[in-house]
């Protein structure tokens, strides 16, 4: 089962997610200011995905429902709930793991090239 | 042409565009604070859905009036004085346009490094294209 093919593509897959989560955090990041807009963030990878078969996980939320808002985020007066260091500090962990998947999909596909010797 | 982080990007630029407005409406605010009867100006932000765009967008807009009083000043040589000799000056608040003035500054920061890192995690998979 853990062939390099089931590597690159659960990269791949943490990478694609990575991305979804700092789109979410740069609309949070744009909206510090407008009035009732409640702060956002996605569903945890190991929530979407089964680990075991690389397939969406069976009991995963719709994808209408992969966004949810982030409860325990408190509010301002004018209803606003986003807090301008808390989601810079979130895009710095994202940006660390997106760095992390493109580098295990670079690995992956090194020791593909490695397998294949020299000449190739 | 769409890529992995358009949306990060339009996002960043939407922010950048409504704190770079505000921080024009509180120079404007600032550099008339002894106009006698200012009112000074007051912003609000919104998500409305642009058609055009296809997405929520955040709108910077709906400039306001603060229409409270400004404070009265004695001066009975003033060619604005009223019958009593009082002239009202603006109702501009330093304090408060400069607090404004940083929270603008600070949120457009915020929203450029969440800028710069789209464009750095993009160059990061371009990379692995590279042998």
């Amino acid at each position: 089962m853990y062939t390099n093919t089931y590597l690159l593509k659960l990269s791949s897959n943490m990478a694609a997610h990575q991305t979804a989560r700092h789109n979410i955090v740069a609309n949070n990041i744009a909206n510090v200011n407008t009035p009732d807009y409640k702060a956002k963030d996605i569903v945890p990878f190991s929530k979407i995905y089964n680990v075991q078969t690389l397939s969406p996980s069976l009991n995963r939320p719709s994808p209408d429902r992969l966004v949810v808002e982030d409860r325990t985020a408190s509010e301002k007066p004018n209803g606003n709930s986003v807090s301008i260091e808390e989601q810079m500090v979130l895009s710095a962990q994202i940006q660390n793991d997106h760095a992390l998947a493109v580098s295990i999909y670079k690995k992956g596909m090194s020791m593909m090239r490695m397998t294949l010797g020299k000449n190739l | 042409m769409e890529f992995a982080f358009t949306n990060s990007i339009q996002h960043a630029s939407d922010g950048m565009k409504a704190q770079s407005y505000r921080m024009r409406i509180v120079s404007e605010n600032l550099s008339n604070a002894d106009t006698p009867g200012y009112k000074r100006k007051q912003l609000q932000f919104a998500q409305v859905y642009d058609t055009q765009a296809g997405r929520q967008v955040l709108k910077a807009g709906n400039v306001s009036l603060d229409r409270r009083e400004g404070e009265r000043v004695f001066d009975p040589g003033h060619p604005l004085a009223n019958a009593d000799g009082y002239v009202e000056m603006s109702n501009v608040n330093m304090m408060l346009e400069l607090a404004d003035a940083q929270q603008a500054s600070r949120s457009y920061e915020a929203n450029l490094s969440t800028f710069k890192q789209a464009i750095e995690m993009y160059q990061g998979l371009i990379d692995v294209l590279r042998r």
